[in-house]
C-alpha cells in the first residue's frame, strides 16, 4: 500500500498522524480502541513508548497528515 | 482476470500467478509422508518430501537461479487487491491441521520403525515450518479475517504468539542487538535459538499485556491475542491425546519444535550480523533494504510466498507478497533457504560462506555489524574490520 504524503506544517496542529513505513493512519477523532486510545485521544497523549500496531515503528517515527 | 490495467501502456501480466500455487502444493507435499507410505507400502517413502526439500530445491534454485523482475508499481494497487492471490494463501490454513493431526494420528496407530518416524515427524514439522510463513504473510494484513486466519494457522504448532512478536518486536528491533530475532556475526545457530525462542514469547507477551493494560482488558481472558491461538493448540492436542493416548503428546512436541524451528533457521539467515546503526541523538535508523538479506532464488520464492525478497519486506511491512520488489544491491544470500537453512545447520560451513559475503555487504564497516559478545575482537583481526569513522580519520 502507498502512504498519503504528510504535509508540512506545525505538528502541535495535527490531528492525523501516519507512519512513515507502513502507512497506518493515526486519526485523533477517532482514536484507535484496539489499542486503548478512545475516539478524541490527543497525539500527544498517546505514550511514547508506543508503536506501530502494524509494524511496530515507534511512536517518533509517524508524521503529521493534517494540520488540525 | 490476469492481467491488470495500466494507464497508456500495455496491461500487465503477472507471470508467477499461478506459480504461486506451488506455496500451496509444497507444504502439502512434505506433510504427505503417511500418504506415500500407504499408497506404496513402503515405509522409506516417507523420506522423499524430506529429499525433495532439502537436495531438490537448493538444486532448483542453482540451476534455474533468480528473478529479479519487479511488477511496475503502477500495476501494485490492482496486483495487490487481486482476490485470487489471498484466496490461495486461504487453502493452505486446512492443509496445515490436516497434516499435523493426521501425521499424529498416523504415528499413533502404525507400528514403524524410529527412521520411519522421524521421517513423519520431520515431514509434519517442514508442513508446519509453512505454516508459520502463512502466519508470517497473513498476520501482517490488518483485516479481521486474514489475522484470525494467521492465528489458526499457527495454533497447531503452538506458536500464535509469533505474529505479535514478529508484527511489533521483530519489525521494531530489527537489526540491532535488541533483537532476539536477529542473528548476531559469529553466533552460530545452536546459540542463536536459546536466545531466540524464549526471546519471542516474553517479548510478544510483554507487547500483549502492555495493549490489554492501555485497553483496560485482563491480560488472562480472550481478549489476549497470544491467548486465543493458545487456546486452539490446546483443544487440538487435548483431542489427539484424548484420542490415541499419552504418546500423541511427545508427537505433538516433536513435530511443534521442528515446525519452530524452521522459524527459528529463518530468523537465523535473514539478517545474520547486519546491524542498523544508532545516531547522534540516540535514535536507530530506519529499517532499509540492506538491513535484511535477499534471496531472489525463483523456485524457493514460489514456495513461501515470497518470503525470500526480505529486503522490501522489512522495508515495506505490509505489501502483499505478490508485489515484493527486488532492488540491486542488498545483501544476497548465495542459495534459496532451503539450501541456506542446511549450510547453517554446519556452522563451520555458514562461517566460511557468509562471514565474507557479509564484510562485503556492508563494505568492511564495523560499525554495521552487530557482533555475537566475545568474538568481536577475533572478528576485527580476521577480517581487517574498522568502523568507517575510524577510517576517515
Amino acid at each position: 500500500m502507498s502512504a498519503p504524503s504528510a504535509l508540512v506544517g506545525a505538528p502541535d496542529a495535527a490531528t492525523v498522524w501516519h507512519c512513515e513505513l507502513c502507512g497506518f493512519t493515526y486519526d485523533e477523532a477517532q482514536g484507535c480502541p484496539p489499542e486503548g486510545f478512545g475516539p478524541g485521544t490527543r497525539w500527544a497523549d498517546i505514550p511514547d513508548g508506543w508503536g506501530c500496531p502494524d509494524c511496530g515503528q515507534p511512536k517518533a517515527d509517524f508524521s503529521p497528515l493534517d494540520l488540525g | 482476470m490476469t492481467t491488470h490495467t495500466l494507464p497508456q501502456a500495455e496491461p500487465y501480466v503477472d507471470r508467477k500467478r499461478y506459480a504461486w500455487l506451488l506455496s500451496v502444493f509444497v507444504p502439502f507435499l512434505v506433510g504427505s509422508g503417511p500418504l506415500l507410505i500407504e499408497w506404496t507400502g513402503h515405509n522409506a517413502w516417507a523420506w522423499l518430501p524430506i529429499a525433495f526439500l532439502y537436495l531438490v530445491v537448493p538444486v532448483l534454485d542453482l540451476l534455474l537461479g533468480e528473478d529479479r523482475s519487479n511488477p511496475p508499481e503502477s500495476a501494485v494497487p490492482a496486483l495487490e487487491a487481486d482476490r485470487y492471490y489471498r484466496y490461495i494463501t486461504y487453502l493452505v490454513v486446512p492443509i496445515l491441521w490436516l497434516v499435523f493431526a493426521g501425521t499424529v494420528a498416523y504415528l499413533c496407530t502404525h507400528e514403524l520403525p524410529w527412521h520411519t518416524q522421524l521421517a513423519l515427524i520431520l515431514g509434519a514439522g517442514l508442513c508446519g515450518g509453512f505454516g508459520i510463513n502463512l502466519g508470517h504473510e497473513l498476520g501482517h494484513k490488518n483485516n479481521a479475517l486474514e489475522r484470525w486466519l494467521a492465528k489458526i494457522a499457527l495454533a497447531p504448532t503452538g506458536y500464535g504468539h509469533f505474529f505479535i512478536e514478529h508484527n511489533r518486536g521483530h519489525h521494531r528491533d530489527v537489526a540491532t542487538p535488541a533483537d532476539p530475532a536477529s542473528s548476531r556475526m559469529g553466533e552460530n545457530i545452536y546459540t542463536f535459538v536459546w536466545r531466540e525462542m524464549p526471546g519471542a514469547l516474553k517479548r510478544a507477551w510483554g507487547l500483549e499485556r502492555d495493549r490489554l493494560q492501555r485497553t483496560g482488558q485482563p491480560v488472562w481472558s480472550l481478549h489476549n491475542e497470544i491467548l486465543q491461538p493458545a487456546v486452539m493448540t490446546l483443544v487440538l492436542w487435548a483431542a489427539l491425546v484424548l484420542a490415541f493416548g499419552p504418546k500423541a503428546l511427545a508427537f505433538c512436541a516433536l513435530i511443534a519444535f521442528w515446525a519452530n524451528f524452521q522459524l527459528t533457521s529463518a530468523n537465523y539467515i535473514e539478517h545474520y550480523g547486519l546491524l542498523r546503526r544508532t545516531g547522534a541523538d540516540g535514535r536507530v535508523e530506519r529499517c532499509q533494504p540492506h538491513h535484511s538479506w535477499n534471496s531472489n532464488h525463483v523456485f524457493s520464492n514460489w514456495v513461501v510466498f515470497h518470503l525470500q525478497r526480505h529486503s522490501d519486506h522489512h522495508a515495506h511491512p505490509t505489501r502483499r507478497y505478490q508485489s515484493l520488489r527486488h532492488f540491486e544491491g542488498l545483501p544476497e544470500l548465495p542459495n534459496g533457504y532451503m539450501g541456506m537453512f542446511i549450510v547453517c545447520y554446519i556452522p563451520p560451513l555458514w562461517y566460511a560462506l557468509m562471514d565474507r559475503r557479509l564484510v562485503s555487504a556492508v563494505g568492511g564497516d564495523a560499525s554495521r555489524i552487530s557482533f555475537q559478545p566475545g568474538k568481536e575482537d577475533k572478528l576485527r583481526r580476521r577480517f581487517g574490520l574498522q568502523n568507517a569513522q575510524e577510517v576517515a580519520a
